[in-house]
């Protein structure tokens, strides 16, 4: 459980963790975050300033060797001690870690964690042809601009976080997930009643993928975001130029323009700033790497599925790769017997191979979730990362210390040391075991609680590993705007039963079942004279739910929910 | 040094054989390279040389990738390859001088009338499974083009089909660079309506699509000079502060330079005549005409600006401005005296364009050796490549196709075709690989079935792919 003891208001409040998170915004250079130092808000906490210790715990500290039996204390949310026999302040609340693997907390560098839903990519048709028009009243904002900064939009909480945490990540890279730029990324701990207190560190780097404008307009071609990119670039040398020549004569020179994009880009042409690219296909990311050598960035590239066939380039230029674990797979409604070109095919079975064989080409690389949606993929699919080449070793650095490391925020994070934040996965076992489960999180020091993500059923079915059995407010994104749903649900073994209720009437679960962590269920109700029909297909981690539901007649909706306590 | 010349020998056997064959995409040569010092003779066949007529029972010797010798009396050096090709008939690569394949989707930024700033160079797909089914038509070099959405529309790449190599090696480094312009019906917008709630862009009209390049020229004028002037101050030594780099203007500065070549889309005659007009007030050239339907209207004036014309052999009426079209429009152009290539502009007709050249014999009247020479030699002058490409004489790259019977017929087939020397389709592999990659395939699936739970696909990007007719 976390312990809220206040909300942002009328809370006690320690001296050293206001200092310590007034640190973070001075460290912080953007103009966005100087406010951060204004609010300096310590939001959450329990007592920050009573320490807690882990002792008789394994303790893998990445960093350096691994600690077959130790103590490691903090306390307002600093590692103050790890070893063997690290001493126990005398008002530490102490955990008994026998029998418990303590590691440092996972960091996700892709996400878009903490972001409202990002703009669906629109509508095309087939093989081209201009954007689906906006509705109206709606601003598409066109994706253009670099200087969008993440922490300006982050929002605490949510199902989102939650489910992150459940894998045992304690940290994310966020950024949105579409557009040409894609904002100056957040690093933030995933905890916290506000936003300011959740961030690490603002801004990250630049996050670029190679899309075409989303509100119409240059540049909607390939060509075009990659011509649209260089002048750009161009233009922010220039700016910074004509500036400089400005300053340097002020009398008698015309002063230029000012301009905030190009303004934005000045710490990224300095090669102060990293550029993350989103980049996937060895096309793409080639693309990434010419754009980088020719302009002198920094740069990282986010994705990298297929970065094993270009380890040695990767290798050579020393980019580091935000290598996702979200795997290519057959659609879920694909034709068993529709033809699939072997390049798919070829794609589906290297890409698990991809992590081990950039790790042994010597590339520095992060494991990431890569924007999966079912973040209950994660872990298997890490593990599958490493049955296909990639040491154990190598995959918790990739998930610790290397991503810490690429992000620039190795200082506090990514290992179990003295003076870094407390972020903590606190495992039954091995973290890459599959019977392993996670006993205790630790954020900023706090625990946080770990809904526990539901097994995938063995093939062949099995016992069902979740209980649905509860009230769960369901929102359905219809074409005609949200619908609240109530459902009332009742699970015996693999049956469901219950009924719901909504703004068309309350209606009987005709049929409801459970199949591994997916709920699905079908209600039937009068709407005016017309029978409507509506199954619910969803899949569920803990409290949280999220699916479509196919409407006889009338296509299929995305609905999420939660349970309600 | 007999035992070196039997190692080269050895190599080039390998690479001839196509040992390397290994798993990927359909006829995916991932193990496939040039042969880097090898010696590979042809000998017996017909050799149709673009340039000094058809030679019967001759030879042709590769030696580093180049032609070294052709000829009926060509000498054999020990451990060469040896392919005898008794009956059947050997030709320069074809030159397909209008092409999009190759490209990493769309190929038009549509959205502005200049986009000089574009670059096809950026976005080529060396994954097109067109490049292998082109050199299966004995294609082995290809313009590819920007879209004709624009006036003035982006940069294009001249490539070597060199199947399995990456993007960047596909690039005919020699080339010069080029640009697409447009006039007509297509930068004007006539058959394209706007999305709902877009705006009609400008030009609307023919004589809009004029001004539009008229005022980027004299925008690129302007420019120029700025910089020159900048230059100028910079060599007395002062420090100015640069003017901005205009990417868009770059290219246009080079055309008044004479360092980029002009490929301009049209079809009528009075748009034809104004843009050599345009371009004489300028003071640049024309280097191509493409599709230029009309051209037989007004091939002298072509020939007297020097431009070439690639054209349909018998393609038309697919939009108004399309119609007056015959199908003698190469012929007449060749004997008006202007460089005419037959283009295909087409992913499938690329795989024919052999037959589409010999139409023009059939309607005109043209010489066997001058219809080759609309695919291969007249191409490679139109993209500046003739020194290395588009016949068969010594010191050429050896890009060559192997045809089984006469490559005018319509029952003759590519049996090999050689880029720089190395064969990059060969008939008799093809067919193996087929059955080779069925089995892959059936493999792989037994392998997902086994274990796969369905999730969710590759996120795809919002990438606009071509429009019909564009």
């Amino acid at each position: 459980m976390r312990f809220h003891l206040c909300s942002s208001v009328g809370c006690r409040v320690t001296h050293s963790a206001v200092s310590r998170r007034c640190l973070f915004a001075r460290l912080s250079v953007s103009g966005a975050v100087a406010t951060l130092a204004f609010v300096c808000l310590p939001v959450r906490g329990s007592d920050p300033a009573v320490a807690v210790a882990i002792k008789d715990a394994k303790i893998v500290t990445v960093s350096g060797s691994t600690i077959a039996k130790g103590t490691v204390v903090w306390r307002d949310g600093i590692i103050q001690a790890v070893g063997e026999s690290a001493s126990i302040p005398a008002d530490a609340r102490v955990i008994n870690g026998t029998g418990l693997t303590v590691y440092p907390g996972m960091i996700d560098a892709s996400t878009s964690l903490g972001l409202a839903a990002a703009p669906q990519p629109q509508a095309r048709i087939p093989g081209g042809g201009p954007p689906a028009p906006a509705a109206p009243g709606e601003q598409v904002s066109s994706g253009l601009d670099p200087g969008v900064v993440i922490a300006d939009q982050l929002k605490p909480g949510g199902a989102a976080i939650e489910s992150e945490r459940s894998v045992g990540v304690t940290t994310a890279l966020t950024a949105n997930i579409s557009g040409m730029f894609r904002g100056k990324s957040a690093l933030i701990n995933l905890a916290g009643e506000q936003a300011p207190s959740m961030i690490v560190k603002v801004p990250v780097a630049l996050h670029i993928g190679f899309q075409t404008s989303r509100a119409g307009g240059y540049p909607q071609s390939l060509m075009g975001v990659l011509a649209y990119f260089r002048q750009l670039i161009l233009d922010a040398q220039h700016y910074k130029v004509e500036w400089e020549n400005y300053e340097a004569h002020e009398r008698g020179t015309r002063r230029p323009e000012s301009n905030k994009a190009l303004e934005a880009l000045q710490p990224v042409i300095a090669g102060k700033m990293p550029v993350v690219f989103h980049a996937s296909t060895v096309n793409d990311m080639k693309r990434a790497i010419s754009l980088g050598e020719e302009f002198h960035l920094t740069y990282v590239i986010d994705g990298g599925l297929d970065g094993w066939k270009i380890a040695s380039l990767l290798k050579s230029k020393n980019v580091p790769v935000l290598v996702s674990v979200n795997f290519p797979k057959p659609p879920a409604d694909a034709d068993p017997d529709a033809d699939v070109p072997l390049r798919v095919l070829e794609e589906r079975r290297d890409a698990p191979k991809n992590a081990g064989a950039l790790a042994k080409a010597g590339v520095t690389i992060a494991l990431t979730s890569g924007g999966m949606q079912n973040i209950n993929d994660f872990m298997p699919n890490v593990r599958k990362a490493i049955e296909n080449g990639l040491s154990e070793e190598a995959a918790l650095r990739a998930l610790t210390l290397n991503a810490a490391q690429i992000l620039g925020a190795a200082g506090p994070l990514g290992s179990i040391e003295t003076g870094k934040i407390a972020n903590f996965v606190v495992t039954t076992g091995d973290l890459f075991s599959k019977d392993s489960k996670i006993k205790y999180l630790f954020i900023d020091g706090e625990q946080v609680e770990v809904k526990q993500a539901p097994e995938r059923p063995a093939a062949g079915g099995g016992a069902p590993s979740i209980n649905v059995t509860g009230k769960w407010d369901l929102t359905v994104l219809s074409p005609g705007g949200q619908i609240a749903v109530t459902a009332d649900l009742t699970q015996s073994g693999e049956t469901v039963t219950g009924s719901t209720s909504s703004q068309l009437g309350t209606a009987q679960i005709s049929s409801g079942s459970i199949a591994g962590n997916k709920l699905t269920f079908t209600i039937s109700f009068d709407a005016g004279g017309q029978q409507i029909t509506a199954t619910f297909s969803g899949t569920v981690s803990g409290d949280s739910i999220s699916g479509s539901v196919a409407v006889a007649g009338q296509g299929s909706f995305e609905f999420s929910g939660r349970r309600t306590p | 040094m007999a035992g070196a010349g039997k190692r080269l020998g050895f190599l080039t056997l390998l690479v001839a054989l196509g040992v390397a064959l290994t798993t990927g995409d359909f006829g995916r040569p991932s193990g496939n390279v040039a042969a880097d010092s090898g010696e590979v003779l042809i000998k017996n066949a017909t050799i149709m040389t673009a340039s000094h007529g058809t030679i019967k029972n001759g030879s042709i010797l590769i030696r580093n990738g180049k032609i070294a010798e052709v000829g009926t009396n060509v000498n054999v050096p020990a451990g060469a390859t040896v392919i005898d090709a008794t009956g059947k008939y050997v030709i320069p690569g074809i030159i397909d001088c209008h092409s999009h394949s190759a490209t990493d989707g769309g190929i038009n930024e549509g959205t502005l009338s200049v986009t000089s700033m574009v670059r096809i160079e950026d976005y080529i797909n060396d994954q097109d499974i067109n490049i292998y089914r082109e050199l299966a038509g004995g294609v082995t070099a290809i313009n590819v083009l920007h879209g004709s959405a624009n006036a003035i529309g982006g940069q294009n790449a001249v490539l070597k089909m060199r199947w399995g190599k990456p993007a960047e090696d596909l690039i005919f480094k020699q080339a010069p660079p080029g640009i697409k312009f447009a006039l007509g019906e297509n930068p004007k917008r006539s058959n394209f309506q706007p999305g709902p709630g877009q705006q009609r862009r400008y030009p609307a009209t023919r004589m809009g699509v004029e001004e539009v390049i008229r005022e980027a020229f004299t925008r690129a004028k302007d420019y120029k000079r700025e910089w020159d002037e900048h230059n100028a101050k910079v060599a007395k030594g002062e420090h100015p502060v640069p003017p901005r780099r205009d990417l868009q203007l770059d290219p246009l500065v080079e055309i008044l330079e004479g360092k980029r070549y002009v490929h301009a889309h049209c079809y009528r005659a009075d748009e034809i005549l104004m843009l050599i007009r345009v371009a004489d007030e300028f003071g640049f050239k024309i280097r191509t005409f493409q599709h230029v339907l009309e051209g037989y209207k007004v091939a002298k004036e072509i020939a007297k600006h020097g431009a070439g014309a690639s054209t349909f052999s018998d393609f038309w009426a697919y939009k108004m401005e399309a119609y007056d079209a015959i199908p003698y429009n190469a012929a007449i152009m060749t004997r008006k005296g202007v460089n005419v290539s037959i283009n295909s502009d087409d992913n499938e007709r690329a795989r024919r364009l052999n037959l589409d050249a010999a139409k023009c014999i059939k309607y005109g009247g043209l010489t066997e050796e001058e219809a080759l020479r609309l695919v291969t030699l007249n191409p490679a002058w139109q993209l500046g490549i003739d020194k290395y490409v588009g016949s068969i004489d010594a010191g050429k790259d050896a890009d060559l196709v192997i045809y089984d019977g006469h490559p005018f017929s319509d029952y003759s087939k590519v049996e090999k075709t050689f880029v720089d020397g190395a064969i990059y389709f060969d008939r008799e592999k093809d067919v193996v690989r087929r059955a080779e990659i069925l089995k892959e395939k059936e493999a792989l699936r037994a392998k997902e079935k086994e274990k796969e739970q369905p999730a969710t696909p590759r996120p795809e990007q919002n990438r606009p792919g071509r429009r019909p007719g564009e």
